[in-house]
């Protein structure tokens, strides 16, 4: 197993009256979420805290039973099984937010974004829909890994040169969101863990206000709790327009190669297992 | 005698002279006498002999095709001054010898041929640069140049390559190279490749791979003695 440090941390900022964000941290569990809810009266905070909720419990069934939960039949053949499970809790997720936008009218339209990303033995996995950036440091770079699912950035995906005739307004109207239709479809992507791999989760509280330079600067040289704290307050001194939340995973130490090849083999055989 | 004049683009890549009798093969196996390394060319494309009669092309049943003068061929005689394409590289007909005189092009004909695009002929090409970024998005896809035999499309968001069978990708033994040597990930941007383990580090285009590096159409990588091609395919 891959040894991970981590922190998180979330701030209501300085213009919202509740805290609409949610997140999820487990250092066994491997999993870490960041999950920015919206709709009027503490919808949002409901949505969030139900996605959140739901993808950690799906989860962690999957760990406590060793895999002997039913996988979801609409599994995608260009993901693993481990990122299979992963995006599975966020369609699931979605199913619970939508049934219970659906139920009371004052939850009505209610949804969230989200960012998880999970580890397997050698590698993690991205999954978002939404805005809440995932940001990927290595080899002193910065790169964001999830897909903003915005007007803006669709618009500007398919006219580059376009942007400038959107208003502002755009800038966070989502295309896709968790909660607010019976469906959804979530971005994912995999990539071998390294050494010293730095991922940063956030809302878009923090990722408004502090540029990707920046966060490279701040999360590379502290360690993450200490830069969680550096984040949000660069947010908050820049307007805390909105809520904060910040979720930073180091990789700490790469198991050795031998574990590797053991734990392969027995999965493949309970596989085998299975399918008779 | 005649000679093949190899040309990518504006370059002159080689020159080949053939006698009475000689054959000349063209492919992307370095078993042929014209070796071009890249994956719009077949791996034994295309032969040219040089018979009593004169200069003539067969197409070696090539995926993409052999085209003389821009007209898809399955055989053909050449005169001096034809192009034969294939892929994006053109063969330039030059014949020096007395009875191959009759048909020595005008400087005319010559400055005619060096205009045509050799890309825009091979319409069956894997990759294309105007790319619509709505349409349907390619498939990307290493192919084995040396080591091994095949391409292997990257349909998972992770593909691990390396010698031990686990791998998506299996490649050459050696105790230079990592169990698992290297990985190519599809991000939102693009198709990154990581170095994973192993003495033998991947090189791109030649050049050594730090941690990761985003690849681009038709970069070449090396690892150990293997060799692959990375390109997108529609």
């Amino acid at each position: 197993m891959i040894t991970l440090e981590s922190a998180a941390l979330t701030d209501v900022g300085k213009k919202r009256k509740g805290n609409e964000d949610s997140f999820f941290r487990d250092d066994d569990l491997q999993l870490y979420v960041v999950a920015d809810g919206m709709g009027g009266h503490q919808a949002g905070e409901v949505a969030s805290n139900l996605l959140v909720e739901t993808v950690q419990g799906y989860m962690r069934r999957f760990q406590e039973e060793e895999g002997d939960v039913d996988e979801l039949e609409d599994s995608d053949d260009s993901l693993s099984q481990e990122a299979n499970r992963l995006v599975s809790s966020v369609y699931l997720a979605n199913r619970v937010v939508n049934q219970f936008a659906l139920s009371r009218d004052t939850y009505t339209g209610m949804g969230t974004t989200v960012s998880a990303v999970s580890f397997t033995e050698d590698s993690f996995v991205a999954v978002n829909v939404g805005d809440s950036p995932i940001f990927l440091i290595r080899d002193n770079k910065i790169q964001v890994i999830s897909v903003f699912h915005t007007v803006e950035a669709e618009q500007a995906l398919l006219d580059p040169e376009g942007k400038s005739k959107l208003g502002k307004q755009f800038s966070h109207m989502l295309t896709r969101a968790i909660g607010t239709k019976e469906s959804v479809e979530a971005d994912a992507t995999e990539l071998i863990a390294k050494k010293d791999d730095i991922l940063v989760i956030s809302s878009d509280g923090m990722s408004d206000k502090v540029k990707a330079e920046e966060v490279l600067d701040l999360v590379a040289k502290s360690k993450p709790d200490k830069a969680c704290r550096s984040l949000v307050n660069l947010a908050l001194d820049r307007g805390g327009d909105d809520n904060i939340t910040v979720v930073i995973i180091k990789v700490k130490k790469l198991k050795s190669t031998k574990t590797t090849k053991t734990a392969k083999t027995s999965k493949t055989a309970k596989k085998g297992k299975k399918k008779k | 005698m005649a000679t093949l004049i190899l040309k990518y683009e504006d370059e002159i890549q080689g020159k080949y002279d053939l006698e009475e009798g000689q054959t000349i093969h063209v492919g992307r196996k370095d078993t042929n006498d014209v070796v071009v390394e890249t994956l719009i060319i077949s791996g034994n494309h295309c032969k040219i002999d040089f018979l009593k009669e004169g200069l003539h092309l067969t197409d070696l049943k090539s995926k993409n095709g052999t085209f003389v003068n821009g007209k898809k061929v399955t055989s053909s005689w050449l005169k001096s001054g034809d192009e034969v394409t294939v892929g994006k590289h053109a063969l330039i007909v030059a014949m020096t010898s007395e009875e191959a005189m009759d048909f020595e092009f005008e400087e005319d004909d010559m400055g005619k041929t060096m205009v045509l695009d050799p890309g825009r002929q091979a319409a069956e090409e894997p990759a294309d640069d105007d790319e619509p970024l709505d349409g349907s998005e390619p498939t990307a896809v290493i192919s084995f140049l040396k080591g091994g035999q095949g391409e292997v499309p990257l349909t998972k968001r992770l593909t691990k390559v390396g010698k031990d069978f686990s791998n998506d990708v299996v490649i050459g033994g050696g105790f230079t190279i990592g169990q698992t040597a290297f990985t190519i990930s599809k991000l939102p941007d693009g198709y990154y490749l990581s170095y994973v383990g192993g003495m033998a580090k991947p090189k791109i285009n030649g050049r050594s791979v730090g941690e990761s590096a985003l690849l681009h159409d038709f970069d070449t990588i090396e690892i150990g003695s293997d060799k692959l091609q990375f390109y997108l395919k529609k």
